[in-house]
């Protein structure tokens, strides 16, 4: 498997170029599988991450488990409640309200076959992370500075609630087939 | 963007054999950060996202992830974390289940985005080196350095995958077959093999384009 073609003979060792760096590098190049592999992972340690933001946005996971969400109630249901006239026209998309202490969380299921969304908007506005779990699965996203999101919903209809995270304050919504 | 912070991640230890080389050289440190962090300490979490990521991000970019896409995968697996910190059976081998379940979100996001499984072949994907020093030469300090991961950048993706998860996860290497989606018998093959390819890039570095 091995090509030796490529590897150079003793003659590779004279080119003039940069003579400290290729000496070095002949040298990892001589090491066994253990200590090239020690060597690359001294590298890899300081460069193979992710950016900072990223790894930012992860730390900032934490709070989700250490804080107490505070419970936002199913306020209205267009799938429970019809309109006043009590006839629910067909092919109306699916309204939800939620409601706890200052927030409002109001939500449209965008249920397009094989592309079903949650469209929403928080009042009042500002950003906010994200969290859409099911029982088996969790979906992440963002609010934008106007309060508004979309978030992708399985293909099936599934129990879900959504957690809310602006700052320290934590909101997740009942659980309601979505 | 600051380099700033990846300049602050711990020099490795020395490797001892059979060990694993992350900044977590004892698996009894790994637990103990897990079972911390399932009692709300933040600095262990901190601690384990540091420790981690780069390997959660390896896995992400090494299924033809774009950026976007493998910053979603890692935050979905911390977020798995997250919800099972104390439900996790060996948290010794945390490398090792977030590796697989970072594998299982990027199949995911990959059958999302309604694109194919990565290919097998190595040769089909050798990637092509962005010309000048990168972001990432700029943190090494030693010319050493700078050409090894000069070298490793310019192996295919699989290879470069490969070696990431033998050096964070510790051997047997089940984990690591798990989360390449090969068997286990090829592990070592593979791995020997990209290796050889390293050395030949190191060997080869300066002296214009390598064949790989």
């Amino acid at each position: 498997m091995v090509d030796d073609s490529t590897s150079g003979g003793p003659d590779g060792l004279d080119d003039p170029t940069t003579p400290d760096d290729r000496d070095e590098l002949g040298e990892l190049g001589e090491l066994d599988d253990d200590a090239l592999l020690a060597a690359l992972a001294g590298v890899l340690e300081r460069v193979s991450t992710p950016p900072p933001e990223v790894l930012e946005a992860a730390a900032g996971l934490f709070t989700w488990r250490t804080v107490d969400a505070e419970l936002a109630e199913l306020d209205y249901d267009s799938l429970v409640a019809p309109p006043e006239l009590g006839v629910r026209a067909a092919g109306q998309p699916r309204i939800l309200t939620f409601e706890a202490g200052g927030l409002t969380v109001e939500v449209e299921v965008d249920d397009v076959p094989g592309a079903r969304r949650l469209i929403g908007q928080l009042t009042p506005p500002g950003r906010a992370d994200l969290e859409l779990r099911t029982a088996a699965d969790a979906v992440v996203g963002r609010a934008d500075e106007l309060g508004r999101f979309v978030l992708d919903l399985p293909a099936g209809k599934l129990r879900s609630s959504l957690r809310i995270r602006r700052g320290e304050d934590v909101t997740e919504t009942a659980w309601v087939p979505l | 963007m600051s380099n700033a912070r990846w300049a602050t991640v711990e020099r490795p230890r020395a490797p001892r054999p059979g060990r694993s080389w992350a900044v977590w050289v004892e698996p009894d440190e790994v637990a103990g950060a897990v079972r911390r962090a399932a009692a709300g300490d933040k600095d262990a979490w901190d601690a384990i996202v540091r420790s981690f990521s780069g390997l959660v991000w390896t896995v992400g970019s090494g299924h033809r992830l774009g950026p976007a896409d493998t910053a979603e995968v890692l935050q979905t697996t911390w977020l798995r974390l997250l919800e099972n910190l104390d439900r996790i059976r060996e948290p010794e081998r945390l490398g090792g289940w977030l590796a697989t379940t970072a594998r299982r979100e990027s199949l995911r996001m990959l059958r999302l985005r309604g694109r194919e499984l990565p290919t097998d072949d190595e040769h089909v994907f050798a990637r092509e080196p962005a010309p000048g020093p990168s972001p990432e030469e700029a943190v090494l300090d030693r010319d050493r350095d700078r050409g090894l991961w000069r070298a490793f950048s310019k192996l295919p993706e699989r290879c470069r995958m490969l070696l990431h998860l033998v050096i964070v996860l510790r051997p047997p290497y089940a984990e690591v077959a798990e989360t390449m989606g090969v068997p286990v018998g090829s592990i070592g093959p593979t791995r020997a093999r990209c290796l050889e390819r390293l050395r030949r890039l190191l060997v080869d570095d300066g002296n214009g384009p390598v064949a790989v």
